[in-house]
């Protein structure tokens, strides 16, 4: 394994960005080049994205409760506010005697 | 406030945003149609929000309070919305300004460094190899960790932290967005995501080591 050297010191502070797609095309070349030469570098790469993905596997979105949804979807639901307004018109077409 | 420093054409034109099949003129939509157009846009983002609210919250109860609160926000304000723009994003901007106003003042404060200031023994030199943590090595070990310590592990990051973490690797919003949606400059966002993504390293591969998962104590 190679030995750590300054290029892998300016890679490493760039990692992150060029994991999440921050770096621009010019930069991203000169990392993926470095990374193709440095085991110790591409060791680094290889855990930051396994971080990555453990946390999306694991955080991925929860279902929504169905009490949340049937809450949400009664207020701002289209079809449900028809039947409430149908509800109101009729109540005023037709008053209690 | 357009329309005085553009030519009526321009304006108009301006105004009229292509989404989807058919234009959006938010001068002349009715409420109704604000509203079907809210109801076919936003709401599909509900199990997305409700699960973000979940990790920022770390309740279910509160979960549900952001959310609601979330929508009744983006239907008062949707007319600012101006369509063809990152609906998602500014879904979460407002999930995210409702939660840090209303619940995370009266939630009980994490355990680990809160602010960015705070001095961080576990990023002395992080541009070194890896020197703490979890090495490529051990990348088995993350195979074996139950879903249940990553989230505890997410729990335990501070809620900044925990909300860039969040954005960036399971929303996969850009370091831009996330900046909008938390309200501050790409460099903050990009030193919360590495205190953060530190943080949760460390704790998880502490935790593998408990487990007996990967050998060994301490530092490498």
């Amino acid at each position: 394994m190679s030995e750590p050297n300054a290029d892998c010191e300016a890679v490493l502070a760039r990692l992150a960005q060029f994991l999440d797609g921050e770096c621009v095309e010019a930069e991203a070349d000169e990392i993926r080049s470095h990374l193709d030469a440095c085991d110790r570098c591409v060791e680094d790469a290889d855990v930051a994205l396994a971080l990555k993905a453990l946390v999306q596997r694991c955080c991925r979105a929860a279902a929504a409760p169905q009490t949340l949804r049937t809450a949400i979807w009664t207020t701002y639901s289209r079809d449900q506010r028809i039947s409430v307004e149908y509800t109101e018109i009729t109540s005023v077409r037709f008053p209690p005697q | 406030m357009r329309a005085e420093h553009w030519s009526p054409i321009v304006s108009y034109a301006m105004d009229l945003v292509t989404d989807g099949d058919k234009p959006v003129d938010l001068a002349t939509e009715t409420e109704s149609e604000r509203a079907v157009r809210f109801e076919r846009d936003a709401l599909p983002f509900l199990d997305q929000l409700y699960g973000a609210a979940l990790r920022m919250t770390r309740n279910a109860a509160d979960a549900e309070d952001v959310v609601q609160e979330t929508f009744a926000k983006a239907f008062a304000s949707f007319h600012q919305f101006a369509p063809g723009t990152n609906l998602k994003a500014w879904l979460y901007r407002i999930l995210t300004n409702t939660y840090i106003n209303s619940y995370r003042k009266k939630q009980r404060q994490p355990l680990l460094s809160e602010d960015d200031d705070v001095e961080d023994w576990q990023l002395h030199r992080a541009e070194q190899h890896t020197s703490v943590g979890l090495r490529s090595a051990e990348m088995e070990a993350l195979d074996l960790m139950p879903d249940s310590a990553v989230t505890e592990a997410m729990n335990a990051l501070s809620p900044d932290f925990r909300t860039a973490v969040y954005l960036a690797d399971v929303e996969g919003f850009s370091y831009k967005e996330i900046a909008e949606i938390m309200g501050t400059p790409i460099g903050t966002v990009m030193s919360r995501l590495n205190r953060g993504r530190t943080q949760l390293r460390v704790a998880l591969a502490e935790h593998a080591r408990e487990l007996g998962i990967i050998p060994g104590g301490g530092r490498r």
